[in-house]
């Protein structure tokens, strides 16, 4: 079943500026999590703000359940939506307590009703005994969970949560994220997140969309998304790519960084652009005709090296390539190294036009 | 599911609180509305007399005073303010706060303390006979120069605080680079510090200018006549009440033109600094005779501006309570506080409405209707006065002769010389210092609570009411304070439109003073002074500004 449904959804501010939400359209399965990617100035945080009812939409539709929050003819103001927003600032209620912040959703229901069901989330974001607190009185990750609370209490359709991360540390970040993903799995919520982190949106997320200038590029699992991204711009943002022109000749295939490559069969086109991450070239011994590269850089990561190679052909520029490899090397500038292109797991972008 | 009780709205762009803001707007707009209009009726037959006998004292006079204590004012006020926040002397701390006491003092007090003062039974005319005694004293005054001295005194103050708020504000790191570079004390001042307090000096200023035209009992009492005095005499000694309109429309033209300027001034350049850190740059160390001289710059404005006038005050008021006490005098102390008190919550609850409906609608519309509803604090009392007069005599008027023709009886007028309309005005012009605390307030607490709350369920205006009041609730006591003291010490407003017999603690006491009873109205004066320090302390606060929530919205 869909959660949320959007369709077409379009939205500018400013006419010079150009539409901050693009013609977006977009579905939520009951119980999943969505990551929204993207960099600041993608329209992520105006596309949870339309979804919450914060901003007007231009064009376009918004489905909560089955029901039209927003379309041409329909506007469901904010209070009226059945979702959940956890802020990026969490916008707790510094006047009231742990136990009025969480209650504050909560309407028509008796005391006893109330105290039940604050006790249930607090249970469930583990902050038991915590009601009578007020929100400066706790660290962090505990507003966070807080924020969260209040926002998963009156049981909404949808939870969107604006940068959830954005303000921990990073060793305190790796923790929140766990336990978030952990309560909202729980509470089987529906969640929308945003965030410009690659690391939350594969660690935390069911499905990715990734934003850009308005627009998602690609909408897919995390795996999907990372090892089959649909063009060049969604791998780049998952990490360092390296890309490569094709061609072949009577003599076989040639590229900038070197010739008479083994290419899988089923390659039929003679002129190919293709992308590859770091991961997928490997260091090799001379003897295994391997291509031949300059060392130009290698960056110590910890549990490995990326080294920055020049490979060429004297017929072309240099040209300069990433390479995942072990860290437990001396690597030296000018060295001569050799690599495989591992090709199976290329991807194609376009028939290369030169 | 239980959706129905989300039942789906139909869009609406035109919402409740756009309504809100245009009625008020309107409603604030009517006195300059209704001078507008009436300036299409023509001048008055008094108007050929006023051109050529007194306008061009009006506008002389009025020039020269918003130049001389424009001038004195910036001297005063900033000079006090560098010292205050970048030096290290004896009596530092004290200043700081105690430098905006003479805010205290409205300037029709000031005029005639200091015009006692220099009496011939005033205390410097005493000293200098029995020092002198065959010399004749020939100090005046009683003249335009005096009244530009005693007004700066007691008006430097406004530009002191917006000065002094920017020092603060100014970053640590750009001072100390400053000096670092090498710049002495005095560089860093006049080639840092000063241009970037320029636009706070000219807002202060701009305050201090809005004041002296509002003035009318310094001026009246010292006989220089000005715009403000020449409406009172076309309206009351020559009851040409188009005249009053034309010199209403006028002031208002220069008053518009110097805020033309600051706007221009402010649009050039802006270098409105945030800086992270709220820690001071380390103060200059000052002594020996740096010291004392910077200790004598700060005692100056504060001895002449407060501490002098409150002693002859208590003086005065020492020698002619016990006759002055009494049941008339508490009748007016209830009147002065209770019309203040009503026109203290009706600025705070409009100006809450106002700055909510801005924020909710949140178009340029909005923010212009914010303005235009807060430009009364710019216009002069009388103006306003006048505008206020205009359409309230026409309507009863108009409503004097349905109830003849109705009832067949003559009925006297109903609107006008009631509480209603002085309260009115008096929103009119004091909105906006209502508006300005309760603006910041919303800063500080941020849009992002309410929507919060309307995502958990609650419509805008209980978001107001559970959310946004309770955590307003110091900035909103602050404005209402701020109205209240304002009301207080309104003259040339009060005197035009209170209700007959109705006396406040401002208007007897200049009417006393006017009567050469100047010892008498020392009472009602010092009543006015003292509930004056109060909003003084909240807002010196304001300027050094923690709040308690600030730490925790962020």
């Amino acid at each position: 079943m869909k959660a949320l449904q959007i369709e077409h959804l379009s939205k500018t501010y400013f006419k010079r500026d150009g539409p901050v939400v693009s013609d977006i359209s977009l579905q939520v399965e009951a119980g999943k999590t969505l990551a929204l990617l993207g960099e600041s100035g993608s329209g992520k945080t105006t596309l949870l703000r339309l979804i919450a009812g914060l901003e007007h939409p231009d064009k376009g539709a918004i489905l909560i359940g089955n029901q039209v929050v927003a379309d041409t003819r329909t506007f469901v103001k904010p209070e009226n939506r059945k979702v959940g927003l956890v802020f990026q600032n969490l916008a707790l209620f510094p006047h009231l307590s742990i136990f009025d912040n969480v209650s504050f959703g909560l309407r028509g229901i008796s005391r006893q009703e109330k105290a039940a069901k604050v006790e249930e989330v607090l249970t469930l974001v583990n902050l038991c005994g915590m009601e009578n607190r007020f929100p400066h009185q706790l660290s962090g990750g505990q507003q966070q969970r807080v924020a969260l609370a209040r926002a998963l209490a009156p049981k909404p359709e949808v939870i969107l949560l604006d940068e959830p991360f954005s303000n921990l540390d990073s060793v305190l970040k790796n923790q929140v994220r766990e336990e978030i993903k952990k309560i909202l799995k729980q509470a089987s919520a529906t969640t929308i997140f945003v965030t410009h982190d690659t690391t939350d949106a594969l660690l935390a997320a069911d499905k990715i969309a990734l934003m850009h200038h308005g627009r998602i590029l690609q909408t897919g699992n995390p795996v999907e998304i990372y090892t089959n991204p649909s063009d060049e711009n969604v791998a780049r943002f998952f990490g360092k790519i390296n890309t490569l022109h094709l061609h072949k000749t009577e003599s076989g295939w040639h590229s900038e960084a070197g010739e008479h490559l083994n290419l899988p069969d089923k390659w039929t086109e003679d002129q190919l652009k293709i992308i590859f991450r770091p991961e997928n070239v490997n260091l090799v011994k001379q003897s295994e005709c391997g291509l031949a590269a300059r060392l130009v850089a290698s960056d110590y990561m910890g549990d490995h090296c990326l080294l920055t190679v020049s490979a060429g052909t004297p017929k072309f520029q240099p040209h300069l390539l990433f390479i995942k490899a072990p860290a437990n090397h001396n690597y030296r500038a000018g060295n001569l190294v050799f690599f495989q292109i591992d090709f199976h797991k290329a991807k194609i972008i376009l028939p290369s036009s030169g | 599911m239980a959706l129905n009780k989300y039942r789906a709205s139909r869009k609406i762009t035109f919402n409740s609180w756009t309504v809100y803001l245009i009625v008020i707007v309107l409603v604030i707009a009517i006195p300059l509305l209704s001078i507008f209009f009436g300036l299409f009726k023509g001048p008055g037959q008094a108007w050929g007399h006023i051109q050529k006998n007194l306008l061009p004292d009006y506008v002389a006079n009025s020039l020269v005073l918003v130049l001389g204590t424009g001038l004195l004012t910036t001297l005063l006020g900033v000079s006090t303010a560098w010292f205050v926040s970048t030096c290290d002397f004896t009596g530092r701390k004290f200043f700081e706060w105690a430098l905006i006491l003479p805010l205290a003092i409205p300037s029709y007090i000031i005029a005639y303390t200091y015009a006692g003062i220099f009496d011939y039974a005033g205390p410097v005319q005493i000293i200098f006979r029995q020092w002198f005694p065959d010399e004749v004293f020939a100090f005046d005054i009683m003249n335009i120069y005096g009244v530009i001295i005693l007004l700066s005194f007691v008006l430097y103050p406004y530009v002191f605080a917006t000065v002094r708020a920017s020092f603060i504000n100014q970053s640590r790191s750009m001072i100390e680079s400053g000096r670092i570079l090498g710049s002495t004390p005095w560089q860093v001042f006049y080639k840092l510090a000063l241009p970037l307090a320029r636009p706070a000096i000219f807002a202060g200023v701009s305050l201090v200018v809005m004041e002296v035209l509002n003035d009318y009992g310094a001026v009246k009492y010292f006989g220089v006549p000005t715009f403000t005095t020449g409406i009172f005499r076309a309206w009351f000694s020559l009851e040409d009440i188009q005249s009053a309109i034309f010199l209403s429309a006028l002031l208002m033209g220069f008053v518009l033109f110097l805020l033309g300027l600051e706007q221009i001034q402010r649009g050039q350049r802006k270098y409105e600094q945030i800086s992270n850190s709220f820690r001071a740059p380390a103060r200059f160390q000052l002594k020996g005779i740096k010291r004392i001289a910077t200790f004598i710059i700060c005692l100056i404005p504060l001895l002449f501006g407060f501490i002098i006038p409150v002693l002859q005050l208590g003086f005065w008021a020492n020698k002619t309570f016990e006759e002055v006490l009494g049941q008339e005098f508490w009748q007016m102390i209830v009147n002065s506080f209770s019309v203040a008190a009503v026109a203290a919550f009706l600025c705070v609850l409009v100006a809450l409405i106002l700055v909510y409906a801005v924020k909710l609608t949140r178009s340029y519309f909005s923010d212009v209707a914010a303005r235009v509803a807060n430009m009364g604090y710019a216009i002069p009392g009388a103006v306003i006065a006048v505008g206020v007069m205009i359409p309230i005599l026409a309507l009863d008027r108009y409503l004097t002769n349905f109830l003849e023709r109705v009832t067949g009886n003559s009925t006297g007028l109903i609107i006008s010389g009631t509480l209603l309309i002085l309260i009115f005005a008096y929103l009119v012009r004091f909105l906006v210092v209502a508006f300005n605390p309760a603006e910041e307030g919303f800063k500080k607490i941020g849009w992002q609570l309410t929507e919060a709350g309307r995502t958990l369920g609650f419509s805008p205006f209980r978001c107001l009411v559970k959310i946004n009041v309770p955590l307003m609730k110091a900035a909103l006591v602050s404005g209402a304070l701020l109205v209240f003291v304002d009301v207080l010490k309104e003259l040339p407003l009060t005197l035009i439109l209170r209700p007959f017999n109705f006396h406040t603690l401002a208007t007897r006491a200049f009417e006393l003073a006017s009567d050469e009873m100047v010892a008498e109205s020392a009472n009602a004066a010092l009543i006015i002074v003292l509930t004056g320090i109060i909003p003084i302390i909240i807002l010196s606060k304001l300027i050094s500004g923690n709040s308690f929530y600030e730490s925790i919205a962020d």
